[in-house]
């Protein structure tokens, strides 16, 4: 009974302590601000969790396909390219000032791990149309399916498994919305 | 109309407008940059994988530009007759490539 009082009192206090800190208003709240590196490995594990179980059923089109690469291009020069840059950029006022710093989609995602394979790729797309499609909670990262149909963020993925490849020029003319619509038909 | 039915009926208009701020692609059409397609010019064409979908889509994105110039010059052409005229003098044909 005792030892039951105990935890009952542990648990107590540690709540009080937590919302005491929570209407305290000591944490800083400014992107220009980091987080502690605990929060900011919970927040991402909780984040990249989150992410891989909802996009896990997710059935993949075509994504080599030439129309799809275009219509995607000319939507992600539009909506993306601030935060996410382009060929050539290695920063850009969005880019610098957000936090969490939104991901430069120019690089490679598996530069740095030796167990690169196609299973991953595919998972890795899976996400980027969950990511498009819902958005990121307290990251700046909008859910464009709100305003966009699945097949327009199937059209951005496809982009973007060609992106990190793309020199300046070639960004210029998979991306330029000039004659679009006739390459869709 | 009372202050609170007019913030209620400005609210219910708000909202249906939403869904008509969506991003719709002939909105940029005007604005539209061209494609640059200067880099695919003939021997630039060495080396290049015809499987490679960057490729695919290139070639169908600048075919495309280079089959809206040619229309359009044609078009000009047909409009004034003199202009046509130099054309054929210059030895242009009409003839584009089909994309």
């Amino acid at each position: 009974m005792k030892q039951i009082l105990k935890v009952l009192l542990l648990m107590l206090v540690t709540g009080s302590a937590g919302f005491a800190f929570l209407y305290s208003g000591i944490y800083p709240m400014g992107a220009d601000s980091p987080h502690t590196s605990l929060t900011y490995w919970a927040l991402e594990t909780l984040r990249e969790h989150s992410i891989e179980r909802a996009s896990r059923t997710l059935v993949l089109p075509d994504l080599s396909s030439p129309d799809l690469i275009l219509a995607g291009g000319a939507d992600y020069n539009e909506m993306c390219s601030a935060c996410h840059l382009e060929p050539g950029k290695r920063g850009s006022d969005m880019s610098a000032g957000l936090y969490p710093q939104p991901p430069n989609l120019t690089i490679p995602p598996f530069l740095h791990r030796v167990d690169d394979n196609s299973e991953r790729t595919s998972n890795l797309a899976r996400e980027q149309f969950w990511v498009i499609k819902h958005g990121i909670k307290a990251s700046g990262m909008p859910a464009w399916g709100k305003t966009h149909d699945d097949q327009r963020i199937w059209a951005m993925v496809a982009f973007l498994q060609q992106l990190p490849r793309l020199d300046s020029a070639q960004y210029q003319i998979l991306t330029a919305r000039g004659n679009t619509e006739e390459a869709h038909h | 109309m009372s202050t609170q039915s007019f913030r209620s009926l400005l609210a219910i208009l708000l909202f249906l407008t939403v869904p008509a701020m969506a991003h719709d692609p002939s909105e940029h059409m005007r604005a539209a940059e061209n494609p640059d397609c200067t880099t695919m010019d003939g021997s630039s064409h060495e080396g290049m994988d015809s499987n490679d979908p960057i490729v695919q889509a290139m070639m169908k994105k600048c075919m495309s530009a280079m089959h809206k110039e040619a229309t359009s010059i044609e078009a000009e052409a047909t409009e004034s007759p003199a202009l046509g005229e130099r054309m054929t003098e210059e030895g242009h044909s009409h003839d584009h490539p089909e994309s």
